[in-house]
């Protein structure tokens, strides 16, 4: 009989909690599988969940970096070889130039064309993950009293989401090809309208980049206190309606209230957090790879520069930059769904 | 894919051509001809895409659907909202059944909330048996505190 009163006691006060546990659920949608290796396993607590997401991308770093170096030490094999032959009295410059530029051409465009597939499939699981997160975190805010914020945060998302992703497949990574291709041949011709066909192309591509990101942050920002001022003073006015009905009911309202609040805010944390570590995860490998490249190229074009010619040197620093570029797009897409995502977490007012 | 392939080879071609060109026509008044000749050949050939641009295609660019929005809004207060009658309901019903223990009386307690908002409790539906005065006093209990009428107060029972 002992035992058995505190079980009862102990099921009586879980049947009475029931409501309240099922009361709310918002989950947010699984890693894509590219992110599932780098995804932490503890995804409660921000901080710890960021560590063990840098340390596992770190870890895998190794293999990009020792292929960028494999790369890097043949292209600069290749133009001290060329130096040396263009000090050959038979040797006439042009020719010399023209193989020089083919040459790291052929060692860089592989791996370039490898670098531009994943960002581009890195935009792309990015955007769909962003579009299957955003509805959950839609319901979450709304459930909180956001209504008017949250219907324009994914109005705003969805529109901007889909012009990025968009321009970005079929703009900006043909671009990039272009600029490659425009950057080889005025290295080999040094034509002066390459060279400008060639900055007019890399500008553009930052240039739309900017633009939109601008755009959309500041379209984030006003939606975030317009929409938001809106939904406090509606909460404000069904507070008022709750405090002017009979005392009792108007205390049990004003508890339900209060936990359904704690409920979904608790939820739309718990779904903002493993969110934005999904988006990271999904980000950070190939970022981190596009990067490392980015570098070595950079390294390369100044170990270069010590012995090598103005147009191989200027090449070499060409792929860095359109590495740059890919850079700048995967960011572009990562850094808008953070935004969107931490504006859903801010919640009402 | 195809096309863009296409168009990259067809620049660096061009490229090359004039470039190697360029470089075997000797120098004077020829060569300056024959390098802005090149120039337009290149510019063409790198701006081509653009002639069979349409502004018509661009607004595809800004198509999305505000109804999506619209709709995970409504899911996420309807949750909300059915959570919140939940609980009220399952307070205003122990609420009652804590009054009817005092008064020693063994019912069983169902409350319909309204479906607006607030949610508030609009009906009950008792079953059991109670003392005549036990009853009264649940009845006024329940129209003085939760603000159901007695007609809208059934008992079975």
């Amino acid at each position: 009989m002992k035992r058995i009163l505190p079980m009862l006691a102990v099921i009586l006060l879980l049947f009475a909690l029931w409501p309240q546990a099922r009361a709310l659920e918002f989950t947010a949608p699984e890693v894509p599988d590219s992110g599932a290796e780098q995804m932490p396993e503890h995804t409660d607590s921000f901080a710890q969940g960021l560590q063990e997401l840098l340390g596992n991308v770190l870890l895998g770093i190794r293999p990009d970096l020792g292929e960028a170096l494999k790369i890097a030490l043949s292209v600069t094999a290749s133009v001290l070889l060329l130096c040396i032959l263009k000090t050959v009295p038979a040797g006439t410059k042009f020719p010399t130039e023209l193989a020089g530029t083919v040459t790291v051409a052929l060692l860089l465009g592989t791996n370039a064309n490898a670098m531009i597939s994943l960002g581009a499939k890195t935009v792309t699981e990015l955007s769909e993950y962003g579009k299957l997160l955003c509805p959950v975190l839609t319901a979450a805010l709304a459930a909180q009293g956001g209504v008017t914020a949250s219907t324009a945060l994914y109005a705003g998302t969805a529109v901007f989401d889909s012009v990025l992703s968009r321009l970005i497949a079929r703009l900006l990574v043909p671009l990039v090809y272009l600029f490659l291709a425009l950057a080889t041949a005025s290295s080999a011709v040094g034509e002066d309208i390459l060279k400008k066909m060639r900055d007019l192309t890399k500008s553009t591509v930052s240039w739309c980049l900017k633009t939109l990101l601008t755009v959309f942050t500041t379209y984030m920002g006003l939606t975030g206190v317009v929409s938001g001022t809106t939904d406090a003073l509606a909460l404000k006015a069904t507070k008022m309606t709750i405090s002017s009905v009979v005392p009792v009911v108007g205390g049990i309202l004003s508890d339900a209230s209060e936990a359904v609040l704690v409920g979904t805010a608790l939820a739309k944390n718990a779904a903002g957090i493993y969110g934005i570590l999904a988006i990271l995860a999904v980000f950070l490998d190939p970022f981190t790879r596009i990067g490392v490249h980015y570098l070595v190229l950079k390294a390369t074009a100044a170990v270069c520069a010590l012995f090598g010619s103005k147009e191989m040197t200027g090449l070499i620093e060409d792929f860095s930059s359109a590495m740059g570029l890919l850079l700048a797009m995967t960011g572009s897409t990562c850094l808008m769904l953070l935004i969107s995502t931490i504006c859903f977490l801010k919640g009402v007012g | 894919m195809e096309s863009l392939r296409q168009y990259i080879l067809s620049v660096i071609c061009v490229a090359l051509i004039c470039g190697i060109l360029s470089g075997i026509v000797p120098d004077g008044s020829k060569k300056n001809v024959f390098r802005l000749l090149c120039g337009i050949i290149l510019a063409f050939t790198v701006l081509r895409p653009l002639t069979r641009l349409k502004i018509e295609d661009l607004t595809e660019f800004l198509t999305f659907d505000t109804y999506e929005a619209s709709e995970a809004a409504a899911a996420g207060k309807a949750q909300a909202e059915k959570a919140m009658a939940d609980i009220i309901k399952s307070r205003c019903e122990s609420y009652i059944l804590d009054k009817a223990a005092e008064l020693h009386a063994a019912i069983q307690v169902e409350i319909r909330v309204s479906a607006g908002q607030p949610p508030l409790p609009v009906e009950a539906t008792i079953r059991g048996t109670a003392s005549p005065y036990a009853r009264r006093q649940i009845e006024s209990i329940i129209e003085k505190d939760l603000g159901i009428p007695k007609e809208d107060l059934q008992w079975i029972g």
